[in-house]
């Protein structure tokens, strides 16, 4: 029989073992496995570091491909060699999001570069946002979107360099664009939007922020040809017309339109904006031809409205009002009528007994 | 926020549960429904005999049915749920990982956040050693490898 003390020592060492693999399957199973479902949620620098920590992890995060689907190198320096490197790593091979808003030193070569040694990782990109990034020409454009034939979200804005030529090259090389972002790209003209009427039927998004140089004619064709738009951004354009406006009754699916500064528009305009029945953001800032008539047009027609703002237009009354209240008062919980001197009763506490799910009053500032 | 196709009725019907190790809970479905899971059992009317749970111990089952109770509850106010999700995961890491799985095998979205959140505090902002000491985890890199490792990444870690 064997010693007392020999078993016992025996069973210690035995449940030491025991420990010590239960710690091993602990931390190679279980910490992996939290750090794939967590690693969604972390940031690009975190999940680089993690990268770090020990072999097995690294082996273990490497083979999940639906963690290395995002590059994010917004405001980083050097950014065009930056976004090289990743992409020649084999993990990002099926990267659909690149971020590079306000990234420094991004150039059209960086972007000529990517085309020639990371094409075959660009096949599955989905997302491109290039705001803030000003050295880009239509040259990069050119080599980008040759690259990336799947690109569904394409985002520049303030950028002036980029002009037609550029536009005429993405919808040739990217047939599946749904949002497009173009706020500031000041060069663009009614070209760039005959192309993307004819090219982009289904786009759902257009942000054309201070783009000065369109006029009612591309305006039109976008809203003849684009029927599926949700998101219609056309913030300070001061230069359109009803001419245009008018058409804008076509988008019967829009949800989104802001018309901040749109001084030209009338009651008449309005009152064909109103038959877009499911917006639920409208934007009427500066619109200073607008009176009653064209709001309560809007109230009748747009009852899923959540959010308005009348700021600065002087000609509305408090029988706009009252008629937003009897069809939206469920609805509403953002209204600036800053500056609407023309409504008499317009304190946070009248305002909250004619809009009692009220949150946000102000949105120009 | 989950929405249903039908309004939920509370029919106080009750589901039961069993955990991997047996352990057997009684649980009302207007609770149990927090998760995707359940939910879709109890719209299918599929929720006759205890359903096993493999995958989850009587411990940490005990915790996510006490979490979804409290998050059922329609009298507690927002501050005061804040409250109770600061303390309840406020857990050493072995609960908080067993937690996270169950959330996730369960498909119980918030709480899945919340844990996930957790662990992510955790890991921002550390260097691979502070991440190291956290999480116990050995260095069994070589210095060549890591190096290597390193030099491949310099451009995600790099200032």
């Amino acid at each position: 029989m064997k010693n007392y003390a020999e078993m016992a020592e025996t069973r210690l060492a035995l449940s030491e073992m025991e420990a010590a693999e239960a710690e091993v399957v602990w931390n190679r199973k279980t910490v992996p496995k939290v750090l794939k479902i967590v690693s969604t949620r972390l940031l690009q620098r975190d999940l680089v570091s993690l990268l770090l920590v020990s072999p097995w992890l690294y082996r273990s995060l490497v083979s999940y491909p639906s963690i290395w689907l995002s590059l994010d190198f917004s405001e980083m320096g050097n950014a065009g060699n930056r976004v090289v490197a990743a992409l020649s790593l084999p993990r990002y091979c099926y990267v659909k999001h690149i971020k590079l808003e306000f990234a420094q030193d991004i150039e059209d070569k960086h972007l000529e570069l990517l085309k020639i040694k990371c094409l075959d990782s660009l096949q599955n990109l989905e997302c491109l946002n290039l705001n803030g990034c000003q050295k880009i020409s239509d040259k990069g454009i050119e080599a980008i979107t040759n690259a990336c034939p799947t690109l569904k979200v394409f985002s520049i804005y303030w950028n002036v360099r980029i002009t037609d030529m550029g536009i005429k090259h993405l919808v040739k090389n990217c047939k599946y664009v749904t949002e497009l972002n173009l706020s500031g790209c000041k060069n663009i003209s009614d070209k760039s939007l005959q192309l993307v009427a004819e090219n982009y039927s289904k786009l759902e998004l257009l942000n054309l922020t201070r783009c000065t140089k369109l006029t009612d004619h591309g305006l039109q064709q976008i809203l003849l040809k684009c029927s599926f738009l949700q998101s219609l951004n056309l913030y300070a354009l001061s230069g359109f017309t009803d001419l245009a406006y008018k058409s804008i009754s076509l988008l019967t699916q829009l949800k989104f339109l802001d018309l901040c500064g749109a001084q030209n528009l009338s009651d008449e305009g309005l009152a064909c904006v109103a038959k877009c029945v499911n917006l639920v953001c409208l934007n009427l800032t500066w619109c200073i031809r607008v009176t009653d008539l064209g709001v309560i047009c809007i109230a009748q027609g747009c009852t899923s409205l959540e959010f308005l703002s009348l700021f600065g237009i002087v000609g509305v009354t408090d029988k706009c009002l009252e008629a937003l209240s009897r069809s939206c008062s469920n609805t509403i919980t953002t209204l600036d009528v800053n500056g609407c001197i023309g409504i008499k009763r317009r304190s946070r506490d009248e305002l909250l007994h004619l809009f009692p799910h009220l949150k946000c009053f102000k949105v120009h500032s | 926020m989950s929405s249903s196709s039908s309004p939920m009725q509370s029919t106080g019907r009750k589901l039961k549960l069993k955990s991997k190790d047996d352990e057997t809970f009684e649980v009302e479905e207007a609770v149990a429904v927090k998760s995707q899971i359940f939910k879709y059992m109890v719209e299918d009317g599929v929720s006759n005999g205890p359903i096993p749970l493999p995958n989850v111990n009587g411990k940490t089952l005990a915790r996510v049915l006490q979490w979804c109770q409290k998050h059922a509850d329609p009298t507690i106010t927002e501050d005061e749920l804040n409250k109770y999700d600061a303390g309840f995961i406020d857990v050493d890491q072995a609960v908080l990982y067993d937690l996270l799985m169950a959330a996730n095998y369960l498909n119980i979205e918030e709480l899945l956040k919340l844990a996930c959140m957790r662990v992510a505090d955790m890991i921002k902002g550390k260097s691979p050693d502070e991440i190291r000491r956290t999480f116990n985890i050995k260095n069994d890199f070589t210095p060549e490898e890591e190096e290597e490792v390193r030099k491949e990444n310099a451009w995600a870690l790099g200032p």
